[in-house]
This record gives structure tokens, sequence and C-alpha cells, in this order.
């Protein structure tokens, strides 16, 4: 019986352009984080080792300080061997970053890449068989090709993958999909006795043998992961295998939807991101529908740019049409405007009404006048 | 405000004046100077603004200066709602007081009055429309500033209540200030607009770059595999290659050793060759040999048979020769006679010239001789004769003068005659002379003439003065020809005559000598010809002698010429023949030579010949002597069949080694060690690239790309929102402003309309129909168009500004008249303007006077005469 632990597409150094510097900053060093996380859980669930199935890093070409300091982080728990398998963000092809002097100079002794298919020994008893991608575009089944030929001769396998596989993604046009037949042929055969793939960024299981699995990566990376943040604790024996799930992600991507057509509307929005917790280390992606009052419109921005220096980044609407600002009667009223300031003013709600660049462009030039008018009379 | 009336009372120099004004048109107020028209403009001015008691310098200035008493101004005046009447008096028992009439009839006095009538006025009129509507002499030539104020506000109403305050002027500074932040006055974008786009340019080039740069990367990353898989297969042919260039080696190698087979079997046949060859040679000079006997023999037969030709042509011409040559020696003989006979014949007819020669030479001589005797002669009667034609006639005319002379003394001189009754002598004048008896002698009498019978009587006769004159005269030409006589040695003119004939032959004689002299001697002196005939005649005398007898001398010179000239004939012919036979003789000769030197050559070919066919035919023995010509044969057999021996080895070889196809084994195999090598070139090349590129990807891998290029991604997006919402904002102030502008513009437009029509309506009556005018902001005018051609205010002429000036402030009297306004005051205007313009302006002004009360002080009345519908007031002292 073996107890490993079995994650994923750690991807270090992906950035994401909508964090500013500074929660890039915390980003990058939970990401970094969670390798330390993952070292201690596995010590502390006695686990003999941790495979890492593909897309450890987010390119052969992530900067030094990222090797380093992740080589540095798998190095505070030199009891617990990582095996890492190249993925499709990091082949092993010949501007690898796995054979770049940096890596080969700092790597540690806990610390195995998978170059080939050949057996690895683990521990006693158990062998680790990578498929690492040769390149971006390989152009074959790799994990059924190491799976091939292994005998089935008493010895625990565990097989590390990366790519989609062929009964969740079905595309004729992919030559590298993994076929879950020879998977489950060759657990069948019981040759291999579990596959730890990588690839998909949610905890998914695959067939329904259970001991085909994708780990998830362990910090989310897009809104529109539905598991995200795990790590996968794997008991292995040659005729039962226990897999658990445990969170390990700090960081939470949410994305909603908002219809907003009054001030009760943009309450509703600004209740939500008040409601948010661990607001740091949140990302919030709104899209916001519909038209308001000049007025509404000057509140709910108030709002967002507060919730903005709260979160870890707030990404607005995709696309200024989503959420129009319509002036109404009111917001002018109380300004009492005359004479060619209100001639001025109807010329630009009449061009305000239709719709086109023009119109967007007088929606925003009614809105500063809004805001013009505001001071003057303040 | 309306002014009814005003009344000053010792009010400076003026002791009263009252005034009444109609509540509308034009009143002008006529006055001299100092009559007080000026102060009753200044007096509104006092009575509304300084309280009674003021000590104020201008209010000190009013107090009459002749009488102690305080000057006093009233003035019933109408504004808004209320009619007043005001009264004060300063100086002097002062005093204010107010009454009210309308709305409401009330009094005040003192001070509450004065404040009263200051609220009043604060309430109802607008002051600097006031001030504005006094025009002074020469003071206003700026405009007015009729922004705000009661003009802005009727112009308000009259643009229909759509009336703009302070907050929409704020507004509209606040959007022009919200312009600026993105452009520039004239419409360019502002600098950090063009920065933050020029950032967002950078951004995106950045991030291409870096994407170029990882895509360069990836390429390398997959050419690196590429390469790798290249070397496989080049290894792979590599070995391939080398094991077929084995085979070839081999092959190439059989065919070598044919080679060298062939190469010798070359040899052999190249000796038998030579060997050949060489008896081929000796077989050659032998048959050489024989044949040179044969044509050495045949020469020789040749040459004798020739020589033996050769001799009766010889014997031939020698014939010739002798024959020839003796016809030669008799012509020679022959010749020498005939010249001998030439020669005597030329002499004979030479010595009969010279003989016919001489004749006429001594002849000749005898002539010149003769000649030069009667020229002597000649000469010496010339010499003596002296008298010539000249003298003959001088002679002859000095005798006809005599005769005159005697004629006149004749006729004028007494006469004597003398009749001789008998023989008698007499003497006349001295000289007997003896009378015959019976006859007369005259005599003439000049000067005095005796006539004397000797012993007897003695006449004289004196001639008288003239005849004594005649005398004189007669006397004088007998002188004179006596004289000339005696010069040329003669008594008388017949002896002058006879003397001149003489001498005149002389003359011609000496001539006709000189001639004959001449023509016979030639060109030769006397004594030259004389010689010449005494040599010739010596020389025939000594022909004579010399010559023979035979054969005789012919007679004639012309026979002897005969004679001779035969005898040249005889010569030549002679001699022509002479030469023809030398010539003969020469080409006889000549032949003669050619025939012996031929012989003599012959004969020695001949000799040659024989002896060269003498040493041929040795030679020929002694070869023969050491090798017969049949051995010779032989050899040449053999040396041939052992040839065709080697040629027929050798050529079966090289048809074997031909089979081989010994170039194309040679071709393939230097192609395979080519190919061989070009492997081993291309194998290094791989791998030379292969490290360079593993070293490229290394030092790249290093600088994390990747990373980077996530950060520019992130900064361009940055950059992108913030230049487009940057952006959307600019252009949303853009559109506002201009949206406003316009408006604002429109709304200016409409508002000033009224004013500006009322100004143009006016001005058009002084201007033309063709006026314009441009109102600024503050209502003031800024340009002026007419005719077509527009100026700014300020560029007009003095004239027009002052005329631009009143009108507008009329137009604004016509305007803000309904709401109250104030009335015009001018206090003598128009100062700038000329006669012309000046008939207008009145038609302007009477026109404003339709709707405004107007008020025109002046001491110049033709200045305003053309104002109709004016009330005109005078003021006199």
């Amino acid at each position: 019986m073996t107890k490993f632990l079995h994650t994923a597409d750690w991807q270090l150094g992906m950035t994401r352009h909508f964090l500013a510097d500074e929660a890039q900053a915390r980003f990058t060093a939970a990401r970094i984080e969670a390798i330390s996380t993952i070292g201690t859980l596995a010590m502390e669930e006695g686990c003999s080792f941790v495979v890492v199935g593909g897309d450890v890093f987010e390119s052969n070409q992530v900067e030094r300080q990222v090797v380093l300091r992740s080589l540095e982080a798998m190095k505070s728990t030199p009891d617990v061997t990582f095996y890492l398998l190249p993925g499709n963000h990091d082949p092993l092809d010949a501007a690898s970053v796995f054979r770049s002097t940096t890596f080969l100079d700092n790597r540690p002794a806990n610390v195995v890449v998978l170059e080939n298919s050949d057996p690895v020994l683990a521990a006693d008893g158990i062998e680790i068989v990578g498929a690492p991608w040769p390149n971006k575009r390989p152009l074959v089944d790799l994990v059924a090709d190491a799976v091939t030929g292994l005998p089935s001769d008493g010895t625990l396998r565990v097989v590390v993958g990366h790519g989609s596989t062929d009964s969740l993604s079905p595309d004729p046009n992919n030559p590298a999909l993994v076929v879950l037949g020879d998977l489950e042929a060759a657990l069948a055969a019981d040759a291999v006795h579990y596959v730890a793939l990588g690839d998909r960024h949610s905890t998914t299981e695959v067939g329904g043998t259970g001991r085909i699995w994708y780990s998830g990566a362990p910090e989310p990376t897009a809104y529109d992961e539905i598991d995200p943040g795990n790590v996968l604790i794997v008991e292995l024996s040659p005729d039962s295998v226990i897999v658990e799930r445990r969170h390990v992600g700090t960081w939470q991507f949410v994305r909603r939807e908002f219809d907003v057509t009054g001030s009760e509307d943009c309450q509703k929005v600004e209740h939500f991101l008040e409601d948010i917790t661990d607001k740091a280390r949140t990302i919030v992606k709104l899209s916001l529908v519909g038209q308001l009052s000049l007025a509404d419109m000057d509140r709910l921005e108030a709002a967002l740019g507060h919730a903005s220096d709260l979160l870890g980044a707030l990404e607005r609407w995709e696309r200024r049409c989503d959420l129009v600002a319509l002036p109404d009667g009111d917001d002018f009223e109380g300004l009492g405007l005359s004479g060619f300031a209100a001639a001025g003013l109807e010329d630009l709600r009449a061009l305000g009404a239709g719709a086109g660049e023009d119109s967007l462009v007088a929606r925003d030039a009614l809105g500063l006048l809004y805001r013009l008018a505001r001071t003057s009379t303040s | 405000m309306r002014i009814h009336r005003i009344k000053l009372c010792n009010y400076r120099g003026v002791s009263q004046c009252e005034v009444t004004f109609p509540v509308q048109g034009v009143t002008i107020i006529e006055g001299d100077n100092e009559i007080g028209k000026t102060s009753l403009s200044e007096a509104i001015d006092l009575l509304l603004a300084e309280r009674d008691d003021s000590s104020k310098q201008r209010v000190r200035a009013v107090k009459p200066a002749h009488k102690d008493v305080g000057a006093e101004v009233e003035i019933e005046l109408s504004t808004g709602p209320y009619r007043f009447v005001y009264r004060k008096r300063w100086h002097r028992q002062r005093e204010t007081v107010l009454d009210i009439l309308e709305p409401q009839r009330s009094q005040a006095t003192g001070r509450e009055a004065h404040d009263k009538v200051r609220a009043i006025l604060d309430e109802t009129l607008d002051e600097t429309l006031w001030e504005a509507f006094r025009l002074k002499q020469g003071a206003q030539l700026e405009q007015a500033a009729f922004a705000g104020g009661s003009l802005g506000r009727a112009l308000d109403k009259a643009a229909g209540g759509d009336t703009t305050g302070d907050r929409e002027d704020d507004l509209w500074e606040r959007i022009t200030a919200e312009r600026e932040r993105y452009w520039t006055a004239t419409g360019q974008v502002k600098a950090d607009r063009t920065t933050l786009a020029t950032r967002v340019a950078d951004a995106n080039a950045r991030v291409a770059a870096l994407e170029t740069a990882l895509r360069s990367l990836d390429d390398d990353a997959a050419a690196v595999d590429r390469l790798c898989d290249e070397a496989e297969v080049l290894l792979e042919r590599k070995n391939a290659q080398e094991k077929s260039a084995i085979a070839l080696v081999a092959q190439f190698e059989a065919i070598q050793g044919r080679r060298s087979d062939v190469a010798r079997l070359e040899g052999l046949r190249d000796t038998a060759l030579a060997k050949r060859d060489h008896v081929l040679g000796i077989s050659n000079v032998r048959a050489e040999l024989t044949q040179r006997v044969v044509d050495t023999a045949a020469a020789v037969v040749e040459l004798e048979a020739q020589v033996a030709g050769a001799r009766p042509a010889r014997q031939e011409v020698a014939t010739r020769l002798h024959t020839v040559q003796q016809e030669f020696e008799a012509m020679k003989v022959e010749s020498g006679q005939a010249e001998i006979a030439q020669r005597r014949a030329t002499a004979d007819r030479d010595f009969l010239r010279q003989q016919i020669e001489v004749a006429q030479l001594s002849e000749r001589l005898a002539r010149a001789t003769d000649a030069a005797r009667r020229r002597s002669e000649a000469e010496a009667v010339l010499d003596s004769s002296r008298v010539d034609d000249a003298l003959v006639a001088r002679i002859e005319a000095a005798g006809i003068e005599v005769a005159k002379a005697e004629a006149a003394a004749a006729t004028g001189a007494a006469t004597i005659g003398v009749e001789a009754m008998a023989d008698v002598d007499l003497e006349i004048d001295g000289q007997a002379d003896a009378l015959l008896g019976g006859t007369t002698r005259q005599l003439m009498v000049d000067g005095s003439t005796e006539v004397s019978v000797p012993g007897l009587i003695t006449v004289v006769v004196n001639a008288g003065a003239e005849a004594q004159a005649l005398a004189d005269r007669l006397a004088e030409a007998r002188a004179t020809f006596r004289a000339t006589c005696e010069e040329g040695g003669v008594n008388d003119l017949a002896e002058a005559r006879l003397a001149a004939t003489e001498r005149n032959e002389g003359a011609r004689t000496l001539v006709e000598t000189a001639k004959s002299i001449t023509d016979d001697l030639r060109d030769l002196t006397a004594d030259a010809l004389a010689q010449k005939v005494a040599s010739l005649t010596a020389r025939i005398a000594r022909y004579q002698q010399e010559r023979p007898t035979e054969p005789p001398v012919p007679a004639t010179h012309d026979a002897a010429e005969l004679v001779a000239f035969e005898a040249d004939a005889d010569l030549q012919r002679r001699r022509e023949e002479l030469e023809r036979l030398e010539k003969d003789l020469t080409r006889a000769r000549d032949d003669m030579q050619a025939l012996e030197l031929g012989d003599a050559s012959n004969g020695a070919r001949l000799e040659q010949a024989q002896i060269a066919a003498a040493h041929e035919q040795r030679s020929l023995t002694e070869a023969r002597g050491v090798m017969p010509d049949e051995a010779i044969d032989t050899q040449l057999a053999d040396a041939e069949a052992t040839l065709s021996a080697r040629a027929a080895e050798l050529s079966e070889a090289q048809s074997q080694l031909a089979a081989q196809d010994p170039e194309t084994v040679e071709e393939l195999l230097r192609n395979a060690r080519a190919v061989q090598a070009r492997l081993a070139g291309e194998l290094h090349d791989n791998e030379v690239n292969v490290r360079e590129l593993r070293t490229k990807l290394s030092l790249l891998g290093d600088e994390g790309l990747a990373t980077q290029l996530d950060m520019a991604k992130s900064e361009r997006a940055h950059l992108t929102v913030t230049h487009e919402q940057v952006e959307a904002r600019a252009t949303a102030a853009k559109l506002l402003f201009d949206t406003f502008a316009r408006r604002r513009t429109e709304a200016h437009h409409r508002y000033v309309a009224p004013f500006r029509e009322g100004i143009e309506s006016l001005g058009r009556l002084v201007f033309g129909s063709s006026l314009g005018v441009e109102l600024a902001d503050d209502l003031s005018i800024s340009r002026r168009t007419l005719d077509g051609v527009t100026l700014d205010f300020a560029d007009l002429s003095t004239g027009a500004k002052e005329q631009l000036g009143m009108i507008s402030r009329l137009a604004c009297a016509s305007i803000v008249a309904t709401d109250g306004g104030a009335p015009v005051i001018f206090d003598d205007a128009l100062g700038w303007s000329d006669p012309r313009k000046l008939e207008r302006m009145g038609a302007a002004i009477s026109k404003a006077g339709r709707s405004c009360q107007i008020i025109v002080l002046t001491c110049t009345p033709g200045r305003y005469a053309s104002v109709g519908d004016a009330s005109v007031v005078q003021l006199a002292s």
C-alpha cells in the first residue's frame, strides 16, 4: 500500500494582465506557496512522493527567479520526492526549462524530471512511468505508447501523463489525444494501477475505473473552472485505490452578471461586492447589463472604484455597451439650466438617444455635463 | 428715466433758466458758449449725486461768482413708477426738497430726500447705461460697454425670456476648461494624449517584439529536433555509402591490372615497329642509290648530244662577223674622203664670200671717208658763217625799218632835189657825188645835209626837229641795220641771205653726212672698218696662195655654196652608213661571244656529269658488296611479320580492357568518394548548427522571455484601457464643448439681433444700404461691413467711429426705452463728421427720437439742422 500525492498544472510563472503589480506579486507568491503547502501536506499524510502531471512551469521561457524559487520550495521538504512531468506548456524540447542551466544547477536531490517512459522506481514495489511531452505538438498518444509493453508482474505502477482524453474532449484531429480505452485495458491487465493526468485545471475523474484522475491545478487560474484548487491524496494497493480530494487553493475567481436598471440593482451589486470574503485574494469579473440614470451611474462607479481597491482585481464590463447611462429628466432638472445650456443639453440628449458610435460619445458628453454642472451649482 | 423739466437758478453764470422736455423725441437746445448748455447736463449730475452740504470742488465751482447766493437746480423726472420733483440749493441756504408725485404723493427734505432719490434711482435706473448715454464733445470715441445691465436685460427679454445667467456662464467656463485638458486652442490633440498614444504603440511594439522572439525561440527548438533527426538520416546514408564503395574499389583494382597489361603489350609493339622502320630505311637507301646511278648516266648522254649540236651555229656566226668587218673598213675610208671634199667646198665658198665682203666694206669705207670730208667742210662753213636764218630775218627787219624810216624821213623830211642841168660834181655831205646833167637827185635831209658844189656853193639844209627826229630815227635804223649786218659779217641783206643759205646748206650737209657715216660705219669706227678691210684682204690673199688648183674653185659664190651643200650631204650619208655597219659589227661580235661561252659551259658540265656517274656507280658496287639487295628484302619481310603479330596482341588486350568499361567504374568510384565527403561535411555542419542553436537556446532560456511577454502584455492592456478612456473623455469633452459653443453663439446672435438690427437700421441711413455690423460679446461693435469691405472697428476713420458710437447709443436707447432706460444727452457731439454725414445723422437721430428721449446741446445750430421732428429751445442770456 502506497500513499502519494497527485497534483498538476502548477503553471509557475503565470501572469494575469488584469492584476495590478501588487496583486500580481501576491498571486505569484501564492502559487509558489502552494508548492510548500503541497510538500508539507505530503509529509503530514505520509506520502512517499508527489507526482506533478505536466505544466509545472507556465512556459519553457519563464524567468530564472520563478525556477529558483520553485526549486527552493521543493527543496524545503527534502524527504518528499517530486516527480515532474514535462507537459504542453513546458515540453522537453531543445529549449526546455528542465534542461536549462538554472534548473540543472539548482535542482535539489528530491526533484526528479521524468524525461522518458522508462519506469522509475519511486519506492518499494512501485514504479512511476511518465509520458513526457517531447515538443509542443506530439503526433501520437504518448500515454498509450508509454503503457505499451508494460508487464503485469506484480509491481505497482503509476502512469503520469498530460493532455486531453478522448472521452472528455473528443477531437478527431488531435493525434495526441489520450485514448481512454487503452488505459482501461492496461488497468484491466494489471500492468498499471493508477493514471495521474494533468491538463484540466478542475479535479476530474475519467472513466469509471476510479483510477484515472485529473488532479486539477492547486490554485485557480480562470473564471470558468469548476473545481480548482485541489490536490489528490491517493492510497494505492494492488487491488484497491482510495482517492481523497484536498483543497489547497487560497485565491478565488468569481464572475457574476447583473442586470442593472435602477438604484435598487445598483445596491444589489454593492452588496454582492461587500459580501465577498478575503477580498484581497479574490478576482471578480462583473458583467453589467442595462441602463442607469446619470446619478445612479455615478454612484455605481464610485462603488466599483471602492471595491477594486479592496479586491485582488475587479474586471469591469468588457464592453461599454453593456451598461448604458441614459440621463433622465431628474438628472438635469435640479441643475436648472437655461438658455443655450438648455438647448445644448437637448441636443446631446437627442444625439444620445440613438445607437452607434456618435450616440455613445453623446452619452459620455452628457455624463460629463452632469458632473460639471453639479460642481457648478454646489 | 425721463427728464421733464430742468430749472437752474444762480448756477454758475446762469441766473435763471428753465427748459421743458417732451417725454419722447429730440430736443435741441441751442445757445452760444457759456450760456449754460453744459451746465444743464452738469446740473443733473450734481443734483443727483451731491448732497446739498457737499464741499467738493465741483459743487463749489457752480456757485455764482458775482452773487452771494447758492446755486439751485430743480429737476422733474420720471423713473420706473416714480415721478418727482427734486430741488437742491448749495452754498447758501442749503436745501434739498423732494416732492414725489407718483405713484404716491409724498415729500421729503434734506438728507432723507437725497437718500430717497438715491434709493429710487438704484431701484429703477441703470447707472452704467445712463453714463453711456451722455455723449460729450470729443470724448466718446470709445464704445459704450452695454453688456450686462439694462440693455442686456432688454435684449434678454427681446430674445424671448430665454436668458442665461451666471450659472450657465460658470458652466460654460468649466466646459471650456474640461476641453482644454484634452485639446489645444486650435483643436489639436494635446501632447499628453499623443504621448499616451505613443506609449500604447510602444507597448504594442514591445509585445510584438517579444512574441517574435519567443516564436523564433520555438522555431529554434523545433529546428534542433529536426536537425537531430537529419543527423540520424545522414549517418545511415554514410554507412550505406561506405558499403557500396567497397565493391567499386575491387572493380577498380581489376581494371588497373588490365591497364598495366595493355601498357606492356604496347611497349612490345613499339619495339617491333621501330625495328621494321629501321630495315625499311635501309631498303629505301639502296633503292635510291640504284636510281641515282641510272640518272647520272642518262645525264651524261644528254650533255654529249648538246655539245655536238652546238658547232654549226658557231661557224655561221664567224663568217658573218668577218663580212661585216670588211664592209665597215671600206666605208670608213670613203667617209674620210667625203670629209675632205666637204671641207674644201666650204672653204671655197667662204673665200668667195669674203671677196664680196671686202668689196662691200671698201665701198663703205670710201663713202664714209668722203662723207667725213664733206662734213668737215660743212663744219668749216658753219663755223665761219655767222649768219643764220634768224640773223637774216633781223637784217631783213632792220632793212625794212630802214626803208620805213627812209620813207618817213622822205615824206617828212626835207628833201633836196637837185637837178643837174649840166654835169656837176657835187658833194653831198662831203661825199663827192657827180651828177650828170639832166639827172635829178633826191636827197633827204636828215639833220643836216650839206650839198655843195665844191668851190661854189654849199647848201646846208637843216632838217626841222621833226624831220630831225625822223632823221634820227632813220639814222638809228641805218645804224641798227649796219650793226646787224656786221654781226653777220655781211654788208647787206643779199649777202646775208646768201650767207644764210650757205650756212643752211652746210647744216644740211652736216646732217646728211652724219647719216651717211652712220649708215656706212654701222657699229664700227672708221678705223675698225678699215682694219677689217685690211684683214679680210690679207686673208683672201693668203687663201689664194694656199689653194691647190685642182679641183678648181667655183666661179661664183652661189656655185660654191651648191658644191658645199652637196659635199655636206654626201658626207652625212657616208657617216650614217658607217654607223649602221658599226652596229652590225657589234651584234655579230656579241653573238660570237655567246656561242663561245655556251660551248665552254657545256663542256664543263659534261665533264662533271661524267665524274658524278662514275662516283655513283662506285658507291653502288661497294654497297652491294657489303649487303646484297636480296638480304635487305628478307630482313624487311621478317620485321613486318613481327610487327603484325605484336599489333594483333595489343589490340586484343585493349578490347578486353574496354569491355570492362573502365571510365564508368572510375567515375562511379570518384562519385562515391565525393558523396562520402559531402556526407561528412553535412554531418559536420549539422553538428555545428545543433551546437550553436543549443547555446542560443540556453542563453535565451535564462532571459525568461515568457514572463517578460506576460508583463509586456499586462502593461499594454493597462495602457490601452487608459488610452481608450482618455480618448473617450476627450471626445466627449469636445462634443460637449462644440454643442454648447454652437448653441451659445446662436443664442448670442439671437440675443444681440435686435440691438444689431437697431444699429444697422439707423446706420443705413448714414452709411448706405450695404451697412452691416458685427457685435462682440460685450455688445460693442467689433466690425463694420460696408460695400462688401469689412473692417475692425479700431480701423475705422474717426468720423465713422463717432457716428457708429452715437448710433449704437441711439439704438440701445430705443431698445431700453420700453423698459425705462434713460434719456440720451449729446453735448455738442459729432464734431468729426462731415456735412453730408451730419445731414444723415440728423435723420438717424430723428428716427431714434421717435422711440426715446434725446436731448441735444449745441452751440452750432447748423449741426443739427437736419434733425426733423425736433423741438428747438433757444437759450439766451
